[in-house]
């Protein structure tokens, strides 16, 4: 199987991946932050 | 809240599902093609990617028109949030995109009409994500995305009739002579066009809830600041 597919699937599977956790760490931090201000 | 939690795990859930079924699709259904051979399977997810990226800053298009309009806050964050997104994809159809050139043109690029709008079509995004995080006051911000976002629009229409007005080495799927695909090649791409449709509002859902939820902590912090004044 030529290298060049086999790269291209790989970011076709890892970014939108990559996207939704960056996405989910981010909510995370802010909801955090909203924790200690009511705190 | 718990059903909006529910929904968005079932999208989650969905789209993974699909996604490897469009993945079984590329690899096992569609036939290998007799000119280019296995490498024209990433044409599938390529032109699925550019489907997104486009649809995504249509959304962002009308988010800003609506805006503009209303002056309401939640089309601003619809914009906003589909715009971040559209840009993940496109990115991934440039890269993509020159990983199939490589073996097709014998290069990873050359600055032909479609790959030339497309290059000035990623820098306009990236400057509309930078634009997001200016110093502006939160409504200035807003209305200038908004009409940065109507604006950057026009590269998208141009991108789809450069390769018919112009002269250009990127193939042409749908042209007036209809598609040159064979049945399976087709069914395998509005599988994949489907997929990643529904991983698109699956990431919207998501990032529209985080610009929510930043909206929530910039209302808190000025409470704070408020309530400090005051003692």
């Amino acid at each position: 199987m030529p290298i060049y597919l086999v790269v291209a699937y790989i970011i076709f599977c890892l970014t939108p991946v990559g996207l939704a956790f960056s996405i989910a760490a981010r909510r995370r931090k802010v909801e955090r932050e909203i924790a200690a201000l009511q705190d | 809240m718990a059903k909006k939690s529910l929904l968005n795990s079932v999208l989650a859930g969905l789209s993974v599902v699909m996604f490897l079924v469009a993945l079984g699709m590329v690899f096992f259904y569609a036939p290998r093609e007799a000119t280019m051979g296995e490498v024209q399977r990433i044409f599938y997810f390529h032109v699925a990617t550019a489907w997104v990226g486009f649809f995504g800053f249509f959304i962002t298009f009308l988010g800003g028109a609506v805006y503009l309009a209303t002056n309401n806050r939640r089309w601003d964050i619809l914009a906003f949030s589909s715009a971040e997104i559209g840009l993940v994809f496109i990115t991934m159809t440039l890269v993509t995109g020159m990983l199939w050139a490589k073996p097709a043109w014998g290069t990873y690029w050359t600055w032909e009409p479609r790959l030339t709008i497309s290059a000035v079509q990623w820098l306009l995004y990236v400057a509309y994500i930078m634009l997001r995080g200016s110093v502006l006051s939160p409504e200035r911000e807003a209305r200038f995305a908004a009409v940065y976002g109507i604006a950057a629009f026009v590269t998208v229409p141009l991108s789809w009739f450069a390769i018919r007005w112009w002269r250009t080495i990127h193939p042409q799927i749908v042209s007036s002579e209809g598609m040159a695909l064979t049945a399976k090649m087709i069914y395998t791409l509005l599988f994949s066009l489907a997929t990643f449709t529904l991983v698109y509002v699956t990431l919207l859902r998501q990032r529209i809830q985080l610009e929510k939820t930043r909206d929530q902590l910039a209302a808190l912090r000025l409470q704070h600041d408020q309530a400090a004044q005051n003692d």
